[in-house]
């Protein structure tokens, strides 16, 4: 028993080992270069490898102190070559939507990044890895900053003299810092609401409240059952993603098609930002009227929580299972034992 | 004695699955540091930006004069990453010797935007954002024109003025 035992760790052991790796990063595969200028992270911490936004952005806790670095490829898609340079700019999470600042504005963030290089020639269709280094001082304080990683290209005017046309790509970067593990990413859905828009579509309004510590990437899938006749309709997608900063109020909007019949619908809303969901399931009666809107309900909350996916999610389940199994094997001689 | 059994087959079963999951490729030998092995490879695209080649820009006060046709190419995503991005445009000054037009007058927006190829949703933007999508399918391609209009109060001095329109995708 004990050597079947010790085989059901090793498994475990070499499960996670794979799927979850230690320490490091992950990194993303070659592809042709896009048109024009293009970016792409090339690699992730592996503790973050489930996270889709980890895939796009570098998100991380550090603690202060601590220097971390990540590739991002920066692609030209012309058919000649440009010339690059690349700096940190600040940004800002404000109207639902993360922005990088004008021009080089920096921030306390943009002065810990450095670059491999600040500037290259990038031939036609070639793509170059360069390497930013975030430098955390040991004693920054604790909380989420904002920057963006770019590339810049600058475009002269065609005469020599007027107005420069300058293109940007960056990769977002959230970084939090401070002691201990990553601060909570929570959110709730406070309310939804429906309306119809000025073309005459039927539109869900959720209105979201960023209760965690970090900002939050919300997308949100709406579903509509119950409806007049028993009908079903969905899954809708929202309209964009709404980023938010922590204690921000935003909305996610679902716009739906103008022959949806009014309702009343329950209406069930997800929404998720990385590995973290929510949803709320309301009852909603389109207004008939185009620009107006209904009066907003309050919604019934639950069944969201943090997404367990891929690594993370296999490796609770194995450990689960473990769990389950030890128990069992201990309880079963007391439940034949005589009485 | 069937649990005994199953747990190790469910754990190979769910080994397999992640593999399988993360499209593991094997260890990695990407030139980073020690310190960060990679471990993992994952396929994925380019965000990326272009602009038309930029013909000589003139303001004229109160019209909203079309610049350059900007297109984002977002290769990044699949329908769990949401593949969202945002375009902000900004402007300096502009100067032609003594005169100024300040960059507060002048005003960047975006018109007559769509999906060149994917599909998407675009959202409302705030002020300083010029465009906001959220791109469903692989290699979505979304085209706009910016334009520059001119505040009607600041009445400039007619003549070339030099200056920078900046386009940010995130």
């Amino acid at each position: 028993m004990r050597a079947t035992f010790r085989r059901l760790v090793l498994v475990l052991l070499v499960a996670g080992a794979l799927c979850v790796p230690a320490t490091g990063a992950w990194a993303q595969a070659d592809t042709e270069p896009v048109p024009g200028l293009g970016v792409r992270l090339l690699e992730g911490p592996a503790d973050n490898l489930d996270d889709p936004r980890a895939h796009d952005y570098v998100i991380d806790h550090v603690a202060p102190g601590t220097t971390i670095s990540r590739r991002i490829g920066f692609s030209n898609g012309d058919d000649r070559p440009i010339d690059l340079s690349f700096y940190a700019a600040a940004a800002d999470i404000g109207g639902d939507a993360f922005a990088v600042l004008p021009g080089r504005e920096g921030n306390e963030l943009t002065s810990w990044i450095t670059f491999s290089t600040d500037r290259t020639t990038v031939a036609s269709g070639a793509t170059v890895p360069v390497t930013v280094t975030i430098a955390v001082p040991s004693d920054a304080s604790t909380g989420e900053r904002y920057a963006a990683a770019l590339a810049e290209r600058s475009v002269p005017p065609p005469t020599g003299r007027g107005v420069t046309t300058v293109s940007r790509v960056g990769v977002r970067i959230y970084l939090s810092v401070g002691p201990g593990g990553a601060p909570r990413t929570t959110f709730s859905i406070d309310q939804m609401t429906a309306r119809r828009d000025h073309l005459g579509n039927p539109v869900v309004t959720a209105t979201v409240h960023n209760t965690g510590e970090r900002a939050v990437d919300l997308s949100g899938t709406l579903d509509l059952t119950n409806g007049p006749s028993s009908l079903t309709a969905g899954p809708f997608h929202a309209r964009g993603v709404a980023t938010l900063a922590p204690g921000a109020t935003g909305s996610v909007a679902v716009t739906l098609d103008t022959e949806l019949p009014r309702g009343p619908w329950d209406a069930h809303l997800t929404v998720v930002s990385g590995l973290t969901s929510e949803e709320a399931t309301t009852t909603l009666t389109f207004p008939a009227a185009k620009g107006s809107s209904g009066p907003p309900s309050s919604v019934s909350t639950g069944g969201g929580g943090p997404l367990l996916l891929g690594g993370a999610g296999l490796l609770a389940a194995l450990l689960t299972a473990a769990i389950a199994a030890l128990a069992w094997r201990r309880r079963g001689p007391r439940a034949t034992a005589p009485a | 004695m069937k649990l005994r059994k199953i747990v190790p087959l469910t754990a190979a079963a769910s080994l397999a699955a992640g593999l399988s999951l993360f499209g593991v490729a094997g260890p990695a030998s990407a030139d980073v540091g020690p310190a960060q092995p990679v471990t993992f490879s994952v396929a994925s695209g380019a965000l990326s930006l272009s602009q038309t080649a930029a013909p000589a820009i003139t303001l004229v006060e109160g019209t909203a004069v079309a610049l350059p046709v900007t297109s984002v190419v977002d290769g990044r995503n699949d329908t769990a990453r949401s593949g969202a991005w945002t375009v902000t445009a900004d402007v300096t000054d502009l100067v032609a010797g003594a005169a100024t037009i300040p960059a507060d007058d002048i005003a960047i927006a975006a018109s007559s935007g769509g999906f060149d190829s994917g599909t998407g949703t675009v959202g409302t933007p705030p002020a300083d954002v010029l465009v906001s999508v959220t791109a469903d399918s692989i290699d979505s391609a979304y085209s706009f024109t910016p334009t520059a209009t001119l505040a009607t109060q600041s009445h400039p001095f007619s003549g070339t003025y030099e200056g920078t329109i900046t386009q940010t995708v995130v």
